[in-house]
């Protein structure tokens, strides 16, 4: 203990985490490393065991048996001192012999083991420990000696047993005395004759002895506790005590807390609860006569000639009256009892057969007998069984008479018979017998108070079944021509065609999709073995084959369903195969995830796909129905065989399953058709509504487009949002025929000849809302015409300069040279554009617009990614003063950086102090501008991370001023400049200390 | 015109298993590659490598070829980081940072110089493909989910900034343009354009699955390749479709190659002057991207060439490689591959594009910036 204090203390980390910590921070390894044991090899050791290795030997054997020591330290707290100290090394920690009341210990379990084998037990095989006495003498039982508890006896206060007699006698006048003193004494059982010595035991004789009865006779004292009321003892003084006739005496408790219910000892094979006789007791009592025990028996209670005893009747067994044998108290007189406790004692399990062997010598034999529910013990046979029948089955008889009433007595009758020694009535047995009967129905015994009745009171009707009409067939019966057909198809499908036709084809026939899909993923059909081994005539066979197979298949189809199958046919006619998908080679699925319509669901219905796959099908009708006989032409004639047909069908089946040529030319020549058709097909371009998130664009350093802003982005209704894009299937010339057709305007960043990307993008976009809200019903605003027209107005600029407050100081110059955009963007625009103001003014204006265009955003952004030059402050320092920022960079950056500290929160006092401040920087910029420039760009990105949010506002301002600066008119969003003012305002506080400093 | 390359110079031999994708860097100096060995490899495809063996004696690339060729150099491996295959890589503009996909459907961003990584969990199915901004501030993974996930790699969430939704098939290939524009090419045969400043999704219709997209180097054109009619589509990114109704954004065709099972790439040159295409008879086609018409026909792999890459560095340098080669007899097992660099052997100053008047003015903006910058 104190070796640990001194190392280190302990490090407590927390109750519910582990409590302290052990070893080196929860590990097995110290300050110093963990340092496995050293292996030593055993090979010394085996091989010479004795001369070259002698210590080296010896260290090894040692070294390889583990110790507790090995997996303990010194904070163990036992290894140091105590184990060593005390020479607990090397054991085992157990019970002392005194504290192991069961015998739980190894010594004890197996002394124990030792003995029951030795002397065998009552319960054959591994006995329960419950049933198993405490083999050594434990410190309880000690302790309770001492205190006057002798073995056998109860534990609790003793207890008072009166005479029957005395009791019954003195019934009335004695509730007086004894019971004035203890109202509520119970009474426990019927009164009767006290006949033991030992009731006569004066109780100080008891007392001094300190218990009750000898150790041993527990048999006495079993009869006494059954015979005896119990009472109780009260302290009533002893004068009252001694009027007793009897004296007072006064018995331990019953041991009735300890009471185990014995079930009888199972001996057998069957199920636990079977008996095989229990409906045959004349079979039981048979084979028991048959034993040689049995015999034995006979011969020794020859004078009562019953065949079978009444508790066999009562119990189905025999194994009841062994029971209550071998349970019975050997060496006791027997009387006729009341009800006895059906319980054993666990001395009774020990101590009774222990008994019992001793007096019969032959242990092993009676038990076995017993074990076997075969009682015929020589002395108390007779007794045993009149006594045991009555008592075990009391219980069950009593309950029955209490309920059944004639039944009981019949049985009681038997029983009183029985006792008597009197043969047995066959008829009351039977009536006996019959109350145990089960009901005929379910094999279950009858409720409660009913009997199984001996005449069954009503039969049952059965009614003879109708009879068929004189014309009926039992059995279906095709036309000739069904029949044929139907053999056809069955032959085709599974019987002789079978490895002709490939899967397409039979899929085909049993009517599943065609195989579109693998033919446009350029499959060959599965016409290997047609390829292959197949002659040309056996394609002759399987090419007439199919005919009538299809057709077959038709004939089956009721007319009811026509109408709906053409539905469905139209319906997924153009769409794609269901088959197993192809599995790519090289990793990269081109499996169809599952539940998904191919390419060829939209296809044009007008589509080359749609025609190769409906052409050859009136071909192939009419081959058909030539190839059909006569009968099945009716039936063609009758339906719609169009309808009827598999619409779709793969190339090489529609033809090659008709005619004599082969399906392989056909379908190899149908697949270079295919291919080639297919390449020659121009793809078809159709234009829909997607909303990147803010995030995306700018990570992608895209401005946000406005239809990104309708959308509640992060919210649920905004992922909803998000999804729900309005699909325009015309294409864009269709409502834009105007716009980018005519000026062959690319949509997207267009080839650029004097029109700039962003006012192409808007001019689509505002096309495209336009048709939305047509498609819509005209839900939304009314369509913008397309081009030239300005729906919202701008904010005059002064509104901006008003916010902004551009400094006319000359010393912030705009970094970067202008824009390199078209001049066309350099221009402002529009007819909401305030008068001209003052040329300074103008200049800045131009600039400002200058700023709009999003190139122009998102080459700040880049320059600001890059470092070079950035921010937005920047931005605005271009937009409003216009001044080139090349020429003082530093000192610009400079500022930016202290900005940037002051919106971290202490503005005001900034405020305050920020000429001086400014005039310091000034000097300081003066100073040491080439190493500023080394750290600004540090500084500017960690500005960039703070004004992340500045950035989203001013880039959205910008984009919407693009629009106006490039000189198309485009609508723009009404927002729009809300958004730029927002921004604005949020940057406005930082400028106007920028301004003061400049003053400065 | 410098002429095309004619015979390979080096091989780059990886693990085991084919090759799916080898990716050059931007400026053309390296080589990363990709395949079924779940390591993503690092290479030198200018230099030998000085401890292999002067000249191999045998490669499986020599099948075809007469002489043996040298090694590359290999610099570094990157393992540990997919279970799975990988389908697809990104390499960023600056070369310091490298994405992988593959079909342990998660994407995983490396640093290449200290091999750090940081996995996204990124689909539910296979990843085909990714890519990414120049500046890695976005990564796309496309899948066999049907979905394009858009990450924020200057983020440490874990959930996607956007799931670009829409394809009915697997995602097999995916572009994402300077301009903001995502290109997506799916199994269910449309190339889809997601274009951030427009809010708009373009879709294609080819007919057939879409293995590869690539884009010109203008990003004003984009190549699509088409499995089964075996068919590369040059397809305009803006114009198209508005010329008028029901019209078409293709600019022209290239076929002559075999395409019919293989998710095969495709390529522009560096001076985009021709189109560039694997073929599943091992060879590599190039087209003349105006006329169409092949303009060579390098063979050099006995099994299909699965990934080109052009060389950025010159017009004449053209570099590809390639070849999972499939085991003859047993198509479903694809085995080891090697890499053949085919490699003009200047490597000239950085390519001075003729932007003259196409080029974006933030483009030159940007470059002035930067080039003030340092």
């Amino acid at each position: 203990m104190e070796g640990k204090a001194a190392k280190r203390p302990e490090r407590f980390h927390g109750a519910f985490t582990g409590g302290f910590s052990a070893g080196y921070f929860n590990t097995v390894g110290t300050a110093e490393g963990w340092a496995p044991s050293k292996f030593v090899s055993s090979r010394d050791r085996r091989a010479g065991g004795g001369e070259d290795g002698g210590a080296a030997a010896a260290a090894a054997a040692q070294q390889q048996r583990q110790r507790p020591e090995d997996f303990m330290d010194e904070e163990d707290g036992l290894l140091g001192r105590t184990l060593q100290e005390d020479g607990l090394l090397g054991r085992t920690l157990q019970a002392k012999e005194d504290f192991d009341t069961m015998g739980q210990t190894a010594a004890a379990a197996a002394r124990q083991h030792a003995e029951a084998i030795s002397k065998g037990s009552a319960i054959p095989g591994p006995a329960p420990l419950e049933l198993i006495g405490p083999s050594s003498d434990p410190i309880g039982r000690r302790l309770l000696r001492a205190m006057g508890w002798r073995e056998g006896q109860g534990v609790g206060r003793r207890v008072r047993r009166r005479p029957a007699a005395a009791a019954a006698a003195a019934a009335a006048p004695r509730t007086g005395e004894t019971e004035g003193a203890a109202p509520k004494r119970p009474r426990l059982g019927p009164l009767q004759h006290l006949e033991d010595e030992c009731q006569q035991q004066p109780q100080a004789s008891l007392a001094a002895a300190g218990a009750g009865v000898p150790d041993g006779d527990s048999s006495r004292r079993r009869r006494q506790r059954a015979e005896t009321q119990l009472e109780v003892e009260d302290e009533a003084p002893a004068a009252v005590r001694a009027r007793f006739a009897g004296g007072p005496v006064t018995f331990a408790p019953d041991n009735a807390a300890a009471a185990v219910a014995v079930p009888p000892a199972k001996a057998d094979a069957y199920g636990v609860g079977y008996d095989p006789y229990a409906h045959a007791p004349e079979l039981a009592a048979a084979l028991r006569a048959g034993s040689r025990r049995g015999a034995a028996d006979a011969a020794a209670a020859g004078a009562r000639p019953a065949v079978y005893r009444m508790s066999d009747a009562v119990r189905g067994g025999g194994g009841s009256a062994q029971q209550q044998q071998q349970r019975a108290p050997r060496g006791v007189p027997h009387e006729r009892h009341g009800a006895r406790p059906a319980v054993y004692r666990m001395s009774d399990a020990v101590r009774g057969s222990s008994r019992a062997q001793q007096r019969s010598g032959g242990g092993s034999a009676q038990q076995q007998r017993g074990l076997h529910g075969f009682a015929v013990d020589d002395e108390d046979d007779d007794a045993a069984f009149g006594d045991a029948a009555i008592e075990y089955d009391t219980t069950i008889v009593e309950d029955e008479v209490e309920v059944g009433g004639s039944g009981g007595a019949a049985l009681s009758s038997a029983v009183a018979a029985w006792t008597k020694g009197v043969e047995v009535d066959a008829g009351e047995a039977a009536a006996a017998l019959r109350r145990h009967a089960r009901c005929p129905s379910d094999n279950r015994p009858p409720p409660v108070g009913f009997v199984v009745a001996s005449i069954p009171l009503q039969k049952p009707t059965y009614w003879t079944p109708p009879e068929p009409p004189s014309t009926f067939v039992p059995r279906h019966q095709f036309s000739p021509e069904q029949d044929r057909a139907r053999l056809e198809m069955v032959d085709m499908i599974w019987g002789k065609a079978r490895g002709r036709v490939d899967a397409g084809q039979r899929g085909a026939l049993l009517g599943e999709a065609p195989r579109v899909r693998g033919a446009l993923l350029g499959e060959a059909p599965l016409v290997v073995t047609l390829q292959q081994g197949a002659t040309a005539a056996a394609a002759a066979a399987a090419a007439p084959a199919a005919a009538p197979a299809a057709a077959a298949r038709e004939v089956f189809m009721p007319a009811a369903f026509d109408g709906l199958k053409s539905a469905m046919a139209s319906r997924f006619t153009g769409s794609s195969g269901t088959e197993a998908p192809p599995t790519g080679p090289i990793g990269l699925s081109m499996r169809a995830p599952k539940g998904l319509a191919n390419s060829g669901t939209e296809a044009p219905p007008s589509g080359p796909i749609g025609l190769s796959m409906r052409a050859p099908k009136a071909q192939a009708t009419a081959a058909q129905a030539q190839a059909l006989p006569k009968a099945r032409s009716k039936l063609f004639r009758g339906g719609e065989p169009e309808v009827l047909m598999p619409e779709a069908r793969p190339a090489g089946l529609s033809t090659g399953g008709l005619s004599a040529a082969t399906p392989k030319v056909d379908a190899e020549a149908e697949a270079a058709k295919e291919r080639e058709r297919l390449a020659a097909l121009e793809p078809t371009r159709t234009v829909s509504v997607w909303r990147p998130s803010p995030l995306l664009c700018k990570r992608l350093n895209v401005p946000v487009p406005p239809a990104s802003r309708e959308v509640q982005w992060g919210t649920q209704a905004g992922r909803a949002q998000e999804k729900s894009t309005e699909i325009f299937h015309e294409s864009i010339g269709k409502f834009a025929p105007s716009a980018a057709a005519a000026a062959k305007l690319p949509l997207l960043h267009g080839v650029g000849e004097g029109a700039p990307a962003a006012v192409t993008v808007g001019a689509g976009l505002v096309q495209r809302n336009g048709a939305a809200a047509a498609a819509a019903g005209g839900a939304q605003e009314p369509p913008a015409p397309p081009l030239d027209i300005e729906v919202a107005v701008k904010p005059p600029l002064d509104l901006f300069k008003r916010i902004f407050e551009p400094d006319s100081d000359s010393e912030a110059e705009a970094e970067a040279a202008p824009p390199a955009g078209p001049p066309a963007m350099r221009t402002v625009k529009g007819p909401a554009m305030p008068p001209l103001p003052p040329p300074q003014q103008q200049q800045q204006q131009q600039e400002a617009a200058a700023l709009r265009p999003e190139w122009a955003v998102e080459s700040a952004a880049k320059a600001q990614r890059y470092g070079a030059s950035s921010s937005e402050s920047e931005l605005e320092s271009d937009s409003e003063s216009g001044k080139s920022r090349t020429k003082s960079g530093p000192g610009e950056r400079r500022r930016e950086r202290r900005r940037s500290k002051e919106r971290s929160g202490k503005e005001q006092r900034r405020r305050r102090s920020s000429g001086s401040s400014s005039k310091k920087h000034k000097s300081e910029s003066k100073s040491g501008r080439k190493a500023e420039r080394r750290g600004d760009r540090r500084d500017e990105r960690r500005a960039d991370k703070k004004r992340k949010h500045k950035k989203r506002s001013s880039s959205r301002r910008s984009d919407g001023d693009g629009s106006d600066g490039g000189g198309r008119g485009v609508s723009r969003r009404a927002d729009d400049g809300g958004g730029g003012s927002d921004g604005g305002g949020g940057g406005g506080g930082s400028r106007k200390d920028r301004k003061k400093s400049r003053h400065k | 015109m410098p002429p095309l390359p004619s015979k390979p110079t080096r091989v780059a031999k990886a693990g085991e298993g084919p090759l799916y994708i080898a990716r050059l860097t931007a400026d053309g100096k390296y080589l990363l590659t990709g395949g079924q060995d779940r390591t993503v490899r690092l290479w030198n495809p200018h230099k030998p490598d000085p401890a292999a063996a002067p000249p191999p004696p045998t490669t499986a690339a020599s099948a075809t070829s007469d002489e043996p060729l040298e090694a590359a150099l290999m610099i570094k491996a990157y393992g540990g980081g997919h279970g799975h295959e990988i389908c697809d890589l990104a390499v960023a503009a600056d070369n310091s940072k490298v994405a992988s996909c593959g079909g342990d459907r998660a994407a995983v961003v490396w640093d290449v110089a200290t091999g750090a990584l940081r996995k996204l969990p990124a689909h539910d199915a296979a990843v085909n493909a990714c890519a990414a901004t120049a500046d890695f501030a976005v990564l796309l993974t496309g899948s066999y989910d049907r979905t394009v996930r858009a990450w924020d790699l200057r983020a440490h969430g874990r959930a996607p900034v956007q799931v670009l939704e829409g394809a009915r098939d697997s995602i097999t290939s995916l572009l994402v343009l300077p301009c903001g524009a995502i290109v997506a090419g799916s199994v269910d045969g449309r190339v889809r354009t997601y274009d951030a400043r427009a809010a708009a999704l373009i879709e294609d219709d080819c007919r057939e699955p879409v293995t590869c997209v690539a884009a010109s180097h203008d990003g004003k054109c984009v190549l699509a390749s088409c499995l089964g009619s075996a068919t590369l589509r040059l397809l305009e990114r803006g114009g198209g479709g508005s010329g008028g109704g029901g019209g078409s954004a293709q600019l022209a065709a290239y076929r002559g190659h075999a395409h019919a099972r293989y998710p095969l790439r495709t390529a522009f040159s560096a001076d985009d002057s021709h189109v560039l295409s694997c073929s599943e008879d091992g060879d590599v086609v190039a087209w003349d991207l105006v006329t169409g018409a092949v303009a060579a026909r390098l063979r050099r792999h006995a099994r299909p060439t699965s990934a080109i890459a052009a060389h950025p560095g010159g017009p004449a340098a053209l570099g590809y490689r390639m070849l999972p080669q499939l085991q003859p007899g047993s198509e479903a097992h694809v085995h080891i591959t090697a890499v053949a660099v085919f490699s003009c052997h200047s490597i000239s100053k950085p390519r001075q594009r003729a932007e003259a008047a196409s080029a974006w003015p933030w483009q030159q903006r940007r470059r002035r910036q930067r080039l003030r910058q340092w």
